[in-house]
């Protein structure tokens, strides 16, 4: 553990800060190297700004995945899809450039 | 083990037996089973503890208690519906790989197969990138037929379905482009977005949350919102919406960062206890 006068030296601060700033996300996603992330925890400790930061990202988070739901016009789209693809030639004829999308 | 009881296994649970009742020879009813990661110390009645280390705590009904009294944020919900659809998709992957084998030999119901399998999750995937109902299903229903006239490319290097999302994604942006383009001149009337009536998912639920969500990522910057939307409403991974966009996962990940800030400043207020954290 990095002593905290260290940590709270300005320049380490402002260093730990934009860090924190700029990779909070990846954070939340645990998706930080070991450095980052222990230097992200420890700044966390000393900077409310960032705690909030984070705090709130991370509900922001969660809460979209409140938006995730299975499309009630599934069955009308599927039925459209499946209208139009009666209508494509088959794969194994000689479409002429059918197989690029 | 506590003088009153005895225990017996049963799978990865256990069951209790009150040693009274098991001294009359009588096969007593099962109290519960509870996996041991169940167990709340906190709540145990001690009349049904066990000592024994693999069983400390066991009770009846601590799952049900647990249920009642623990608090639940509708967001813990949402999440948990997210989880179990992920499990769901990625449990599909398998039944892919044979349909789209299938599907390449020219196997037309094997195609049919995977647009039942697919067409509802890329349209909710669609519905958010474009600005209304009509186009998602036009922009839908070409990214299926795109994908089967070119299925004999698809080598199977990447899952089918970020395949599909791929063609849906690039659709949806060249269309979003197209009517950017065509609207140029309307700029200054423009006042609300398209969609700012209520939508489907208005429908189901009037929440004020989710009428926030829903028009913070509308109104988020297209190139901001697939990342977002692929991320964080649809639970793909980083490395597969990175893919499906076409970016490195460093560009994913700042646009999705920036995508993320503007939601959280758009909806502040309507997350509880946001402002004392």
């Amino acid at each position: 553990m990095m002593p905290r006068a260290l940590l709270l030296h300005p320049i380490r601060f402002y260093r730990d800060h934009r860090l924190t700033c700029a990779r909070s996300s990846e954070y939340i996603d645990d998706e930080l190297g070991v450095d980052a992330r222990l230097r992200i925890e420890a700044h966390l400790h000393l900077c409310p700004s960032c705690a909030r930061l984070l705090f709130s990202l991370r509900r922001t988070v969660r809460a979209l995945g409140l938006l995730r739901t299975i499309d009630p016009a599934g069955p009308e789209v599927q039925a459209g899809i499946l209208a139009r693809l009666r209508h494509e030639p088959d794969l194994d004829e000689d479409s002429g450039g059918y197989r690029t999308p | 083990m506590q003088p009153g009881t005895r225990s017996r296994t049963h799978g990865d649970g256990k069951e209790i037996v009150p040693a009274a009742t098991a001294a009359n020879g009588v096969n007593p009813p099962a109290l519960s089973r509870v996996s041991v990661c169940d167990v709340q110390p906190s709540r145990v009645d001690p009349a049904l503890t066990c000592s024994c280390p693999p069983l400390r705590g066991v009770v009846r009904g601590a799952r049900e208690r647990r249920r009642s009294t623990a608090i639940r944020w509708p967001w813990e919900d949402g999440a948990r519906a997210r989880s179990s659809a992920i499990t769901h998709r990625r449990s599909t992957a398998v039944d892919d790989r044979a349909l789209v084998a299938r599907a390449r030999s020219g196997d037309r119901l094997a195609f049919e197969a995977l647009v039942r399998l697919h067409a509802g999750r890329l349209h909710a995937v669609v519905r958010r990138l474009v600005d209304d109902r009509h186009e998602a299903d036009e922009v839908t229903q070409e990214a299926f037929l795109r994908a089967w006239r070119a299925i004999g490319t698809f080598k199977g290097d990447s899952q089918f379905f970020t395949w599909l999302y791929r063609i849906g994604v690039n659709e949806a942006h060249r269309r979003t482009a197209r009517r950017a383009t065509a609207d140029t001149s309307l700029e200054d009337q423009r006042v609300e977005p398209a969609d700012s009536r209520p939508g489907p998912a208005a429908h189901l639920e009037q929440s004020d949350l989710r009428a926030a969500l829903e028009k913070a990522v509308r109104g988020l910057r297209p190139d901001y919102r697939a990342p977002l939307v692929l991320r964080d409403i649809e639970g793909l991974t980083t490395t597969e919406g990175a893919s499906i966009l076409g970016l490195s996962e460093a560009a994913f990940k700042s646009r999705l960062h920036r995508a993320r800030l503007a939601v959280r400043d758009a909806v502040r207020d309507h997350l509880p206890g946001d402002h004392e954290a």
